[in-house]
């Protein structure tokens, strides 16, 4: 396997609407950020360039991110060059109203979605993971429309999209992103039927939809063609009777990491190809680097057989 | 089916320790609740009456409590007579670290000796409560003796240190734990029998009902079966329905509850949330058929309400709304 991390650890540091130095942030009511190693890009920084930075800093193969930070086929281009000058691997991101309508679906969003394939695969991608843009309006928990007609609608949608990604060369990974199960995904992968879709698999997003990761990682194995590396502390019973699900640097939540590694190398379609993710994406006022630094060392300490590059990287 | 209460219901307006009118309240860093609709018991002891007024008035058939606060033989007598005049069902429930070892489990002889019976009380006050002066077989064992004492015919027994054992800590780890768990039930078995008490386990927060299913079907007795409750699987990341589907067979009482998930949040850490019944994402209606269809004996299955909003909220407002929807929506399956 190889060794990435998704832009998403550097969330509060660099994504424009979520960064902690904006004065924005502030009417949030969090504590401030004391004792930070990183600040994000600079004002005349690429976002892009900078995360080829943090990558080559720690030694890492391929680097999940989104269609937001590339703005045209030129920009996408000189990207590749530059991930390609460092060895880096691009693992692309896809928003997708994947469960929109049929009309919806036809009347926009299925030209963006073909227009951002595009983009990626210009960018060098070859595997993008795919998401659900809209979580809190379509979702497992969500009655109208039902899981099944979400489910049907899903894979509609994929199909249409799936001569276009065979032209281009890139294949679709429809990730778990706190909002489905992975028996659901499973599902629509299924009843897509293309070498174009498979699984991105996350670690820990099973736990938001009451779904056991294992469990899960066992149904999403023989589709996985990316992961992403995430760890929650589950603390079931509080002093209110709500549980509480925490965000943890890999290794120090409740994820099993041992039996999902060897459940992924084992059934995985390419396991030795496969780019597995780092996503540890702490509250705004705790320091992203230390967490990720941690969960590289952990990964790379405990998991050497699954992860070869990384010996000499360490 | 039948439906009763909980006393958990009340927890921020009765419980001795946690009730938000006390002065240490005020050091929880938690909302005061405003517009309360049931004012908190006259008593800084334990509310036995108040619940009891509380379950006549909602109209159910019956209450869900700790026997503890029953303290002594006498006052359960006294507590039964009031159950049995208002025709009312007492669940007992009792608690302790279920997953201990066998030397905190402590010698499991029964009858416990008199000496025994005098150590072990039960204490309640604004800033202690429980068990104490026993071990944790001698605790459970005085638990059960006064819920029979008191007319239960059915005790909870639930895990009570659910951040040192649980389902995903590792020392043990819960193969281990469970192998404790059978072990520590086997000695409680005799005491059920001899007392006339069916043990009920619970998926307290702490365990999944798969693994509440290992003991009991490896303790294998009619004296230990299993209080469904119908929200606290979310809480081990277990599907409620799933999860009812594995111990309808044991279930002879049950705790309905709602909660409500939301899994993507602005931090992306997953939150769940207390729901009044039927506003949350439990799916009721489906559990309730499947409890109807394979629990040993639907017709007397008493489903105790335990809707718990957080401490600012009014839980007499929650109840109300909670009962309505179940009795609009669920009348099939009410007596």
């Amino acid at each position: 396997m190889k060794l990435g991390i998704s832009l998403a650890c550097y969330r509060w540091v660099m994504y424009p609407y979520l960064r902690r130095d904006r004065p924005e942030h502030k009417s949030l009511g969090r504590p401030e950020p004391y004792l930070q190693t990183i600040t994000g890009p600079g004002p005349s920084e690429l976002p892009r360039n900078w995360l080829i930075d943090r990558m080559v800093d720690l030694g890492l193969e391929s680097l999940y991110m989104g269609t937001a930070y590339l703005d045209d086929h030129d920009d996408a281009r000189s990207f590749r060059d530059r991930m390609a000058a460092n060895e880096l691997e691009l693992i692309g991101g896809l928003g997708l109203t994947l469960a929109a309508a049929e009309d919806e679906w036809r009347a926009g969003l299925f030209e963006q979605a073909v227009s951002d394939i595009r983009l990626l695969a210009a960018a060098g991608a070859t595997f993008a993971a795919a998401v659900n843009d809209r979580p809190d309006s379509l979702n497992h928990f969500i009655k109208d429309p039902s899981i099944d007609e979400q489910m049907e609608r899903a894979i509609r949608n994929f199909s249409s999209l799936m001569p276009v990604c065979e032209e281009v060369g890139l294949k679709l990974a429809f990730e778990n992103h706190l909002d489905y199960r992975i028996s659901e995904v499973v599902r629509v992968v299924q009843g897509v039927d293309s070498p174009y879709l498979g699984i991105n698999f996350d670690t820990g997003n099973p736990v938001a939809v009451i779904e056991d990761p294992l469990v899960a990682a066992r149904a999403a194995a023989p589709y996985s063609i990316n992961a992403h590396l995430k760890d929650f502390r589950i603390q079931p019973a509080t002093g209110t009777g709500e549980p509480r699900i925490f965000w943890t640097p890999l290794g120090r939540g409740d994820v099993p990491f041992d039996e999902i590694l060897t459940v992924l190398a084992e059934g995985a379609p390419d396991p030795g190809t496969l780019s597995v993710c780092i996503e540890v994406a702490p509250p705004p006022e705790h320091d992203p680097e230390v967490w990720l630094r941690a969960s590289i060392d952990w990964i790379r300490e405990t998991f050497p057989q699954h992860f070869p590059n990384q010996g000499s990287a360490a | 089916m039948k439906l009763g209460l909980s006393q958990a219901t009340y927890r921020w307006v009765c419980y001795p320790w946690l009730r938000f009118d006390v002065p240490e309240f005020r050091y929880s860093e938690r909302r005061l609740p405003y517009f309360m609709s049931v004012d908190p018991p006259d008593t800084d002891g334990p509310p036995v009456d108040w619940l009891v007024d509380r379950v006549l008035q909602h109209d159910l058939t019956s209450l869900y409590m700790e026997s503890g606060w029953l303290s002594d033989d006498g006052i359960s007598s006294s507590f039964k007579s009031r159950m049995q005049a208002s025709d009312l069902a007492f669940i007992g429930s009792c608690s302790a670290n279920l997953a201990a070892t066998e030397e905190e489990w402590g010698d499991p002889t029964y009858p416990l000796p008199a000496e025994a019976r005098e150590r072990v009380v039960y204490r309640s006050t604004s800033g202690d409560h429980g068990w104490a002066g026993g071990s944790q077989f001698e605790v459970l064992v005085r638990a059960m003796e006064l819920a029979a004492v008191a007319g239960a015919r059915i005790i909870n027994v639930v895990h009570d240190v659910p951040a040192r054992h649980n389902h995903f800590t590792k020392e043990p780890p819960i193969d281990r734990q469970i192998e404790r768990m059978i072990r520590n039930f086997r000695t409680l078995v005799p005491v059920a029998e001899s007392l006339g008490i069916v043990m009920a386990t619970e998926s307290h927060m702490d365990y999944r009902c798969a693994d509440l299913l290992a003991v009991m079907e490896a303790v294998d007795s009619p004296w230990l079966r299993h209080c469904f409750d119908f929200a606290n699987p979310i809480t081990v990341i277990e599907d409620p329905l799933d999860a009812v589907k594995l111990v309808a067979p044991y279930t002879v009482v049950t705790h309905i509850k709602d909660m409500h998930a939301r899994p993507m949040t602005h931090l992306g850490e997953p939150r769940f949330f207390h729901a009044p019944i039927g506003s949350g994402d439990v799916p009721i209606e489906a559990i309730l058929e499947v409890l109807q269809s394979e629990a040993p004996d639907p017709d007397n299955l008493e489903h105790c309400l335990e809707i718990v909003p957080t401490s600012e909220y009014d839980p007499e407002a929650w109840l109300d709304a909670s009962l309505d929807w179940l009795r609009a929506n669920c009348a099939k399956f009410w007596n």
